[in-house]
């Protein structure tokens, strides 16, 4: 158990790293729009959503509606629900009670982390995942305390490039993963997407583009399976080996 | 961002954070609650392997290159730049050094180009 909580720890690490100045921005934005230290810190650690609260901070500042709110919060969290589904697959046999708190702090950042090794299905490996989700969600809510301490002080903070970090342990995270053809295809065609519409309002062009290219994958698939599929046919009259089926391994 | 202190009241700060909660823990508890209730066909397992690969790397380009009119895709992007370093080192080293020289390049370039 020791030896798995160590290895969640050092998978998220990294990532912290990437989601301190993040963090850091959002809670010395928060102070701007009129949240208390105390109530930014809260804020924080209950939502525990990055995105989420640095458009909702914006939306507040506009003076929008709570109902306009929650609505955008859900809007831009909606591709949670790929990463919801594509965990429960792994974690169904454990009691109600722990699913919940996993999905609790089931981040675009506490996925990348732990997905590869969640899909093992080894014994024990929700203190994998809960020693990451509690390590990110430590340093998140301490990062957004600083930045509402110190960064209030410094407006232009988000400007200094550091946010660039998260897109950095991004493209880590998402280069190794990148291998087959259907994986190239359906991660050209989200960013394509996504490029091309985000203009749409409440970042609802990230959610289209990962419909888009997750569809663009699963042609990519099909097309994939039928040409194997021709090509076992081909074998039985001309023996040649049949086209690898290929995946992109988390 | 403009500076106005107006204090959030205390309803309306509680308020907004159950609201946004709520929204973001439905979300993510949706399919963990009914897991295994119900088997997943193959077909669905095998496509949702695409979605790290589909909304990391569009989060990634809306990042770099901005959003609607503010859209910059050049080699006078510090920021293209940067990311083609990381995808570089991140051939061949871990993410803490991809971290480390994403942040490290975007401000030499950025340096470079003002």
């Amino acid at each position: 158990m020791n030896k798995l909580i160590k290895a969640g720890l050092k998978a998220i690490f990294p990532l912290c790293i990437g989601a301190f100045p993040f963090s850091f921005i959002v809670g010395a934005i928060s102070i701007s729009a009129g949240m208390t230290l105390g109530q930014s810190t809260f804020w924080s650690l209950t939502v525990f959503a990055g995105s989420s609260q640095m458009v909702a901070l914006g939306l507040i500042q506009s003076s929008a509606s709570i109902l306009v709110i929650m609505l955008t919060t859900f809007i831009i969290n909606l591709r949670h629900l790929l990463y919801s589904a594509s965990l429960s697959e792994h974690i169904k046999d454990y009691p109600l009670h722990i699913r919940a708190l996993m999905a609790y702090g089931l981040t675009d950042e506490v996925y990348a982390a732990t997905i590869g090794e969640v899909k093992q299905e080894k014994v024990g490996r929700h203190w994998f995942y809960l020693a990451a989700m509690g390590g990110f969600w430590m340093n998140w809510v301490f990062a957004n305390f600083l930045g509402a301490l110190v960064g209030s002080s410094f407006p232009e903070v988000a400007h200094y490039g550091l946010d660039f970090a998260m897109v950095a342990a991004f493209i880590a995270i998402v280069i190794p993963q990148v291998k087959s053809r259907e994986c190239i295809v359906a991660a050209i065609v989200a960013s394509v997407t996504g490029i091309l519409l985000s203009g749409l309002p409440y970042s609802l062009g990230l959610v289209v583009a990962a419909i888009t290219g997750v569809y663009a994958g699963y042609r990519m698939d099909l097309s994939s399976e039928r040409m194997a599929a021709t090509a076992v046919k081909t074998q039985e009259t001309n023996p040649i080996k049949p086209l690898p089926v290929t995946n992109c391994e988390v | 961002m403009d500076h106005v202190h107006i204090q959030l009241d205390m309803t309306t700060f509680l308020l907004i954070t159950i609201a946004m909660v709520v929204a973001t823990f439905i979300i993510r508890f949706s399919v963990i609650c009914m897991a295994g209730s119900f088997e997943m066909p193959e077909r669905l397992k095998k496509t949702l392997r695409f979605v790290p690969v589909t909304v990391l790397p569009a989060i990634i380009a809306v990042e770099i290159l901005g959003s609607g009119s503010n859209m910059e895709f050049n080699l006078h992007n510090p920021k293209v730049l940067a990311a083609i370093v990381c995808t570089l080192v991140s051939l061949r080293f871990n993410l803490i050094w991809v971290v480390v020289s994403g942040i490290a390049s975007l401000l030499f370039f950025q340096h470079m180009l003002s």
